[in-house]
């Protein structure tokens, strides 16, 4: 096998940073995304790309802080180099505030972020209905931009992209040796994973370029995220909702919970709504898996099932998912060699 | 009662407003007039980025030090007000950085969440081995003024485009209190040998990505000769010159090449940031801040000048403590000249 050819499948920022990190990994394969959306199209656009970790309840925590330093150590060299305003990476301050006492004091990313703290009383002041707080620098990777600089890394590798819409995995076991399905919420229609469910979020994207902070309320559904040219402004977890039209009712309750944060936000402009379907798991689905259909063998390597926290965790899981295709290869030219005996 | 004001960059303008605010209602034959030979965008604050930091040393001016809690404390109040946008008013984080440890600032109280840096963030400027971290307030001149300019003109201060010549000029027109805000060129008014050019220059640039001021500190070469990024709601602020005595005004290729080079070095992103624009500007420098009262004998009249000049590279910083405590010389001229019954801040 001198070059093995390796089809991924999605190019939201799964897709595309898993197919990099391949590349890197494995240099001698050649790696080809499929995928039937690309920027700025995917769901991956629609978030605003913060590196504030979810946590999934089955997946071990060590395994998540390694996820996420990976990746917040990837970023942090971007954002600190020439390219950060091409990778749309940059670092942000904020807080993030609760009205009741927080589940645990220090969060098990407290010492990744950059100096993590407990909000003072003065700080606090500017919150009358919340009570705790922290205050911590951390890194946003905006879309598209991030999405667009992965896709020329990639060109750059000489990875060829096609817009194309895979029905099934087997389509692909002529042409490629090995799939990598980074398909997120499509998952669950393409290997039919029940586990796998959406959670819907509808944002606003906003013109308010004197928003320099983020906020962020502990219960996950408001949040004020600056981006390089549009504050996000946060939003909905709708388990079980498929729509993907925007709700005018919704848009309106959004703009005021987030005004009550940051009245500033008032004279926003240019109020762009967005929703996105988290594709939500009890624990990411970072597997190797062989399928089998009529004596031919595919093997396959699931990176998907990142819910509300892709961007925190993405190079982590792309890097894993990269491992299992190298050790896919591994077996590939194992049974290949030994098939020449 | 005719008070005219010279001067309308952050200074005039706040005074005006403080001195109007507190003692139209009280004194109906108030007329407030303000003179300028520059008004917005023009002045010597539009120029300025409006952070709200003072200098790491305070000299021990303690004065000065409340001065600036007092305008911190009063902005902050703002922030939460419809008028805030407008107003030009919005929080933002920041690093001030070091080579060698610096002592705590005096207004680290006065900030919000002012700690030191840990080493990771450390990472992120090579060659810096200290720094700080905190929260403060950027008030933009380009939106400060105007608003400032609205409220005046909407509460019947009248403006005036002329440089004025002397003092006396305005007392033999009538006028019975003159406010000197006129920054850089107080010399040309009355001569002060302590007021010196602090002289800086800023290259503008398209970098929204950058959501931090960085201001660096080279404790030896004194203030903000040393490189820093403010952004802004339009654009970021690159600068690091400070001459002392230099009047030029014209930008210079050199301190361009200095400011550029030693930014890019700071934040590599920059290099790929879009310059918009340049400018060079006179900080009205001054080892304290001239804040009192003159009297000044005419013939047999005797005429009040307020002075407020001098505010160095800190204007926005101080200028509310300061109009504050030109309304309150203003309160006691009143007094004296038995115009008030009790001043504005008693009341019986």
């Amino acid at each position: 096998m001198a070059s093995p050819k390796i089809a991924v499948v999605g190019a939201g920022v799964i897709g595309l940073s898993t197919a990099l990190c391949i590349t890197e990994t494995c240099p001698s394969s050649s790696v080809t995304v499929l995928s039937d959306q690309f920027s700025p199209n995917t769901t991956s656009d629609v978030a605003a790309g913060m590196l504030i970790p979810h946590i999934y309840p089955d997946t071990p925590i060590h395994r998540q802080k390694q996820w996420f330093r990976e990746t917040f150590t990837y970023l942090f060299a971007i954002s600190n180099s020439a390219q950060a305003s091409e990778a749309g990476i940059h670092l942000v301050s904020g807080w993030q505030i609760f009205k009741s006492p927080p589940k645990e004091e220090l969060p098990f990313w407290s010492d990744i972020v950059l100096g993590f703290r407990p909000m003072s009383e003065v700080e606090l002041q500017k919150f009358p209905q919340h009570r705790f707080g922290q205050a911590f620098t951390t890194l946003k990777c905006d879309c598209p931009p991030y999405l667009l600089w992965l896709e020329k890394r990639l060109k750059a590798t000489g990875t060829q992209m096609y817009t194309r819409k895979v029905a099934d995995l087997w389509e692909l076991h002529r042409e490629y040796d090995i799939v990598v399905n980074c398909t997120g919420m499509g998952a669950h229609q393409l290997v039919g994973d029940k586990q796998l469910f959406p959670v819907r979020g509808q944002v606003l994207k906003v013109h308010a370029p004197w928003v320099t902070q983020f906020i962020r309320d502990g219960d996950g559904l408001t949040y004020i995220y600056p981006g390089i040219h549009r504050v996000t402004l946060g939003g909905t977890r709708e388990k079980g909702s498929w729509s993907l039209s925007p709700d005018a009712g919704t848009t309106r309750d959004i703009f005021d919970r987030c005004c009550s944060l940051e009245p500033s936000l008032q004279g926003a402009q240019d109020i762009e709504v967005k929703v996105g379907l988290r594709p939500s798991r009890q624990c990411v689905r970072v597997q190797r898996e062989v399928l089998s259909q009529g004596g031919v063998k595919l093997p396959v390597v699931h990176n998907y099932g990142h819910g509300a926290g892709g961007f925190s965790v993405h190079r982590g899981t792309a890097k894993e998912a990269a491992h299992l295709v190298e050790e896919c290869i591994s077996v590939l030219q194992g049974s290949s060699s030994r098939a020449k005996l | 009662m005719r008070v005219a004001v010279i001067g309308a960059g952050v200074i005039g303008l706040s005074s005006a407003l403080c001195i109007q605010e507190q003692f139209q209602s009280l004194l109906p034959s108030l007329e407030l007039e303000v003179y300028a030979d520059h008004f917005t965008p023009h002045t010597t604050s539009d120029g300025a980025a409006g952070l709200w930091q003072p200098y790491v040393s305070d000299h021990g001016n303690l004065q000065e030090t409340l001065w600036n809690k007092e305008t911190f404390d009063y902005l902050l109040g703002q922030l939460h007000s419809p008028a805030a946008k407008e107003m030009g008013l919005f929080l933002i984080s920041g690093y001030n950085l070091f080579r060698e440890p610096p002592p705590d600032p005096s207004w680290k109280n006065i900030v919000l969440g002012f700690r030191n840096l840990t080493p990771k963030e450390l990472e992120l400027f090579p060659g810096y081995s200290h720094g700080w971290f905190n929260t403060a307030l950027m008030l933009e001149g380009r939106s400060y003024l105007p608003w400032l300019t609205n409220r005046l003109t909407q509460r019947g201060v009248k403006f005036f485009h002329k440089k004025v010549e002397s003092f006396q000029e305005l007392f033999s027109q009538g006028v019975d209190v003159v406010l000197n805000c006129s920054g850089m060129r107080s010399g040309d008014l009355q001569p002060d040998p302590e007021l010196q050019p602090g002289r800086g220059q800023i290259i503008r640039v398209l970098a929204p990505w950058v959501k931090h001021f960085i201001v660096t500190h080279d404790l030896k070469s004194g203030i903000y000769n040393s490189p820093y990024v403010i952004p802004g709601s339009e654009f970021t602020v690159l600068g690091g010159i400070y001459q002392h005595g230099n009047w030029s005004e014209e930008n210079s290729a050199k301190d361009h090449k200095s400011i550029w080079d030693s930014c890019c070095q700071l934040l590599p992103a920059l290099q790929k940031a879009k310059i918009v624009g340049e400018w060079s500007g006179l900080r009205p420098a001054r080892p304290s801040v001239r804040l009192e009262r003159e009297s000044i004998r005419l013939g047999n009249l005797q005429a009040e000048v307020i002075h407020n000049y001098g505010h160095g590279g800190f204007g926005v910083t101080i200028h509310w403590g300061c109009a504050m405590a030109a309304a309150r010389l203003f309160g006691t001229i009143l007094q004296e000249k038995q115009q008030l019954a009790t001043p504005p801040g008693s009341r019986l």
